[in-house]
């Protein structure tokens, strides 16, 4: 079975949450509700380190989507750090890189918001 | 000849997990390489996936067959289920190209199919939906 974990944390003012594992139909949902929760807090600057994640289906897509629409509309934004090759893959299969930022590591992700 | 793998659950979110552990026992059994394996975990999530979430509106869940093959380096996926008529012609098509306030959440599954899968075909027989996947794996 494979394993799905999700930690948060600050890093100058910016959320970044790091995922590892599978982000699928059966895991997006706690994706889903770490960015909500982020929100909630009045935290809309949020990255999303991907570098632990091996595989992404639409399930993952669909909960980054959200993220970026609700960050957005709170004056943030959504970004996305070290999104390996076979989830790079499934990313740009749905369009998604014209959608949301991509950087190499976290650091560099969060300092991107200035 | 190896069997055909086979798994007959209701169709729930609760059990997508074992409908994608099946494609973990089919690329043991084969020594399917990595990057194959995770196609066919995506091929079948997804296509299991709209199964749960769509064939079952306003009713309990019915039942959701898997059968997955692999021979002559051809790795086969079939779905069969007896939720309402759905083709795959009528899958909606996403945007790809609409930003991201214009973007619909949905409609990547079938978008994702289409992209990795070789071959797809459907049918639909005695009440029920056929969908075969095939997908050519290097070994």
């Amino acid at each position: 079975m494979r394993s799905f974990d999700l930690q948060t944390r600050s890093e100058g003012g910016v959320t970044v949450v790091e995922v590892a594992g599978s982000v699928d139909a059966v895991t997006a949902p706690r994706l889903a509700e770490a960015l909500e929760a982020a929100l909630a807090s009045g935290q809309a600057r949020i990255v999303v380190d991907l570098g632990g994640v091996a595989y992404a289906s639409s399930a993952a897509l669909r909960a980054l989507l959200a993220g970026v629409k609700g960050t957005r509309a709170a004056g943030g934004d959504l970004r996305l750090a070290a999104v390996g090759g076979e989830v790079g893959k499934v990313f740009e299969m749905a369009g998604f890189d014209g959608i949301v930022e991509r950087f190499d590591d976290a650091a560099t992700a969060a300092a991107s918001f200035g | 000849m190896a069997t055909p793998l086979r798994l007959t659950k209701s169709a729930t979110p609760a059990n997508l997990t074992l409908f994608l552990t099946l494609v973990d026992v089919l690329a043991d059994r084969h020594g399917l390489p990595d990057q194959a394996r995770g196609d066919l975990r995506l091929l079948t999530e997804e296509a299991c996936t709209n199964v749960v979430m769509h064939a079952f509106p306003g009713r309990e869940p019915g039942e959701l067959t898997l059968e997955l093959d692999y021979a002559d380096g051809v790795a086969s996926v079939t779905l069969i289920d007896d939720g309402v008529a759905f083709s795959p012609d009528d899958a909606p098509r996403p945007d790809l190209g609409a930003d991201w306030q214009s973007r619909r959440e949905g409609g990547v599954g079938w978008h994702l199919i289409r992209n990795l899968s070789d071959e797809l075909a459907y049918d639909r027989v005695d009440e029920k939906n056929h969908l075969t996947l095939r997908k050519r794996v290097a070994t």
